[in-house]
């Protein structure tokens, strides 16, 4: 009759397979955790608040006070962006100071307190278009994030010229040379708008609204000891 | 016959497997527990946000879509009670009203609580004549003891006679500024003790903002 082995496991092979098991387990666990913290991102994406200050935003540049001066005309097919600052409101001074108070009631990220160098980017409507190599579209711009004194300079002497202009109206000393020595070496793009802008569409078909253009800010929330970063876009038509 | 092998494991391997499969249960346990308690966390946050959500898009929709032309803010008291008011001029003429109620008492969690009398919070707008209450959503209790000043159990029948329930949500900051240069700004910061100041309603509205619209000759061909 054949021996039929009836031993059952030992010890040994009872460990390896739990040890297995746990080591399954754990990857799972390991990959599954990212999505918590992945979701906890989105949730200040183009929230209710973000939408809202994005639309009054979008407004301004919308009006006809609002014009793209000659020296950066060639930004957004250039370097894929713009920055909407106040001081480009030339002739309305009216406007002009609303345009400053609200990007600082709207807490918009990094604005000085002329409403200029504001974390608002315009740009075109579609935002990535590997076929078209005519441009520099958002996304593209965004995933070279290049340092802040190469943002619209190249060349040699840009870094000392970004710096000579951030010094502009501050003591020259030590100090606050150093400070802007590492804004100059900062990148243009956070890690969190980058992620930010990498989430959303290509937007390939066009706007439903004939939109050419489209508005991306940050908005840095500081009130009750918060410190988080927002982020939001809406389409703009001109 | 045929030997069987019927010796079975020694006491120390079934200890060992024992002691491996209590240590699972509980790394299990601990992870499980640890989601059920993210699920009633996202629950509440889910509450918050349809709370603000609907009040925003209340109070903007109406700024947007009629446009707000003036804007009044007072800010009163009723004993402890705090109100802040503000009254709205629409484009059309018509007016909304927006009334905060906030009552501290009774915690530490608020900043400048006091201790005397019970938590009050109230949220209401409309039209002067037909303002709809909004109640803060209820998201949770604890016990506290304004006497001894610190965290109690509610739920032990045998507490301190001062142990009281209190709403976790609760208004905790409100600032409420209408610049010279006719911008309104409501900011309604919320406190809870599982997210702290985090949520908050904000609202930014110019006042009188007449926009020159764009026409074809100012658009852009970049």
């Amino acid at each position: 009759m054949k021996k039929i082995n009836s031993s059952g496991f030992v010890l040994a092979e009872t460990l390896v397979v739990t040890v297995f098991l746990m080591v399954i387990f754990s990857m799972i666990y390991a990959s599954f955790l990212p999505l918590v913290g992945e979701y906890e991102k989105r949730e200040n994406y183009d929230n209710v608040d973000g939408k809202y200050g994005v639309y009054w935003i979008k407004r301004m540049i919308e009006d006809s006070s609002y014009n793209i001066p000659d020296s950066k005309s060639n930004y957004i097919k250039d370097k894929g962006y713009l920055r909407f600052e106040c001081s480009d409101i030339k002739e309305d001074e009216e406007k002009r100071e609303f345009c400053i108070n609200i990007v600082k009631n709207l807490q918009v990220a990094s604005c000085d307190k002329n409403g200029d160098n504001c974390e608002i980017y315009i740009t075109r409507y579609r935002l990535d278009n590997s076929d078209d190599d005519s441009r520099v579209w958002f996304k593209q711009a965004v995933r070279s994030n290049v340092k802040n004194y190469q943002e619209f300079c190249s060349g040699d002497g840009c870094k000392d010229a970004y710096i000579n202009s951030c010094l502009d109206g501050a003591e020259d000393n030590e100090e606050n040379r150093a400070k802007c020595t590492e804004k100059a070496e900062k990148k243009v793009f956070r890690s969190g708008f980058q992620d930010y802008v990498f989430n959303l569409p290509d937007y390939t078909y066009e706007s439903l609204n004939y939109a050419n253009y489209r508005v991306i800010a940050c908005f840095h929330n500081k009130k009750d000891n918060n410190n988080y970063y927002s982020y939001a876009t809406i389409e703009v038509s001109r | 016959m045929k030997k069987l092998n019927n010796k079975g494991m020694t006491t120390v391997e079934v200890l060992i497997c024992f002691v491996l499969v209590v240590i699972i249960t509980v790394s299990i346990y601990a992870t499980v527990s640890s989601f059920n308690e993210k699920k009633i966390l996202e629950g509440y946050k889910e509450e918050i946000y349809n709370y603000k959500n609907l009040l925003t898009q209340d109070i903007q929709d109406d700024f947007i879509k009629i446009g707000l032309t003036h804007a009044n803010y007072e800010r009163t008291s009723e004993g402890e009670k705090v109100i802040h008011t503000v009254t709205c001029t629409l484009r059309d003429g018509s007016q909304r009203k927006l009334v905060v109620e906030q009552l501290l008492a009774a915690s530490s969690y608020h900043i400048g609580g006091s201790y005397t009398t019970d938590d009050y919070f109230m949220i209401k707008y409309g039209t002067p004549d037909d303002m709809i209450d909004r109640d803060l959503p209820d998201l949770g209790h604890s016990g506290y003891n304004p006497i001894e000043r610190k965290i109690c159990d509610a739920d032990d029948p045998e507490r301190d006679a001062n142990c009281r329930l209190i709403q976790d949500l609760s208004i905790n900051n409100v600032l409420i500024n209408i610049t010279d240069n006719n911008v309104l700004s409501i900011y309604i910061g919320f406190y809870h003790p599982d997210f702290g100041t985090k949520y908050a309603i904000n609202i930014v509205c110019p006042i009188d903002y007449m926009s020159g619209s764009s026409d074809s000759s100012s658009s852009w061909n970049y």
